[in-house]
């Protein structure tokens, strides 16, 4: 009798914890709702000549051509979009025109922004490599950076900057006057406006501000207003970080294609995530590794007008080209 | 020598220990030597280039430090130290701390 009792409550019990492990995850585990993407090419190796990177850490693309942060080679590398060598822009150094651990990257109006994470500034340059301005310097001041990682640009010149150790989001004029920001300074947060080591921001359709909250392993998302829309990723987008899809383990870049979809590069997981505008998870692609389409921590991802997707391979450093499967069956 | 008085012995593994430790002192004051001087610290989850960049600016501010190697397979920082520069396991520590570095890390040695 008693044998009989205890059978039936670790019964109960097993049937309960199997029902919550399913429930959660219906709940926090999305299931793709694209083709993916496929593989196209890659190109670099370690070093320091024409098409060698040593820590390619941000990326961005315009006109036909790829921009890449070779950080510590204190450069940025200029490959058309088949990964063809073409110029080089700065050196390393602390002057104007020179760069000291350049991260993530942003092309506007016909201009680089550089966010230099040594140098603790945001550093312009044309896109044929002369040196424009420099904007912010040292500190935890208004205007002051430590260790910029990303940076985005308002179609009126205003920049959004993410301003990695000071845990805070700054919105400055184009000449670097302090606007406002999000998050308080020096104060790492996992609610909702407060951030944990912030890498990257980008701005969506209609203005709205995505912030890649780095070690919150989320992205979170303001109104032109400033305040605070959404945020996702894992159970409840509060700081856990996990393989599945739709969860991150530190994100590293943002970046925005035309119709607003979400791309996202999880550095632990060595993947790209792609979302809808509102956070909906839609494709994750590549895995570890060193092949053909694996990477060895993601740091940046940038794509092109006609949706091709470029990545830096961090740790296998070189730069890999992605197409959606569904244009390639449309093709 | 007097008659009587006793002459000294030579301690042959005595001899043999001061040779080596004068060669090995030496070897350690020759400047190619000290141009080796390096300090390994474990930081185990070092691969991030935020993590690891702000770790090396804090360490390129003490005066002493020449260059910094990243060790990605083995997870280790190798500190290589100015020939004439001193820097110290508390400085190490303390640039370490400086950089907010998120997980563990141990001087391993030099």
């Amino acid at each position: 009798m008693k044998f009989q009792i205890i059978r039936r409550v670790l019964g109960g019990l097993a049937v309960f914890i199997f029902l919550l492990v399913v429930s959660g995850w219906i709940a926090f585990v999305p299931w793709s709702k694209e083709p993916g993407y496929a593989f196209v090419t890659a190109w670099g190796e370690k070093g320091d000549g024409p098409g060698q990177f040593n820590d390619p850490t941000g990326i961005a693309v315009a006109g036909g051509e790829v921009f890449v942060a070779d950080s510590r080679n204190g450069r940025i590398q200029v490959f058309d979009f088949e990964g063809n060598f073409k110029r080089q822009l700065g050196k390393p150094g602390k002057g104007p025109g020179e760069l000291r651990r350049p991260m993530n990257l942003r092309i506007a109006n016909g201009e680089l922004y550089v966010a230099e994470y040594w140098n603790d500034r945001i550093q312009v340059f044309g896109l044929d490599g002369r040196a424009l301005r420099i904007i912010g310097g040292a500190g935890s001041g208004p205007g002051q950076f430590n260790a910029p990682g990303g940076v985005a640009i308002a179609p009126n010149g205003d920049l959004f900057v993410a301003d990695f150790y000071n845990q805070r989001i700054q919105h400055l004029r184009p000449d670097g006057g302090f606007v406002r920001q999000w998050g308080t300074t020096g104060a790492v947060g996992i609610g909702a406006g407060e951030f944990n080591y912030p890498t990257d921001v980008v701005l969506g359709p209609g203005g709205s501000l995505l912030v890649g909250d780095g070690y919150n392993d989320r992205i979170q998302v303001f109104a032109p207003d400033g305040s605070f829309v959404r945020k996702w990723g894992g159970p409840f987008g509060m700081n856990i970080y996990g393989p599945f899809n739709g969860w991150f383990a530190v994100v590293t870049a943002l970046a925005v294609d035309g119709d607003g979809h979400v791309f996202a590069a999880d550095f632990y997981n060595h993947r790209i995530q792609k979302f809808s505008p509102d956070g909906t998870f839609l494709a994750a692609f590549g895995e570890r590794g060193n092949g053909p389409g694996q990477f060895t921590y993601v740091t940046a991802v940038a794509v092109a007008e006609n949706g091709t997707v470029f990545v830096a391979d961090f740790g296998n450093n070189r730069i890999q080209k992605w197409r959606s499967m569904a244009d390639m069956i449309v093709q | 020598m007097m008659m009587g008085e006793e002459r000294p012995r030579v301690d042959l593994k005595k001899l043999l220990r001061v040779t080596v430790h004068a060669g090995l002192l030496l070897v350690i004051a020759h400047p190619l030597a000290a141009e080796e001087r390096n300090v390994i610290v474990s930081v185990p989850g070092i691969p991030g280039p935020y993590c690891a960049y702000g770790v090396e600016k804090r360490l390129f501010e003490l005066a002493g430090v020449r260059r910094v190697d990243l060790l990605w397979e083995k997870e280790q920082i190798r500190i290589s130290i100015k020939d004439d520069k001193t820097v110290t396991s508390e400085q190490i520590l303390a640039a370490f701390e400086r950089s907010e570095y998120p997980y563990d890390y141990k001087i391993l040695g030099q």
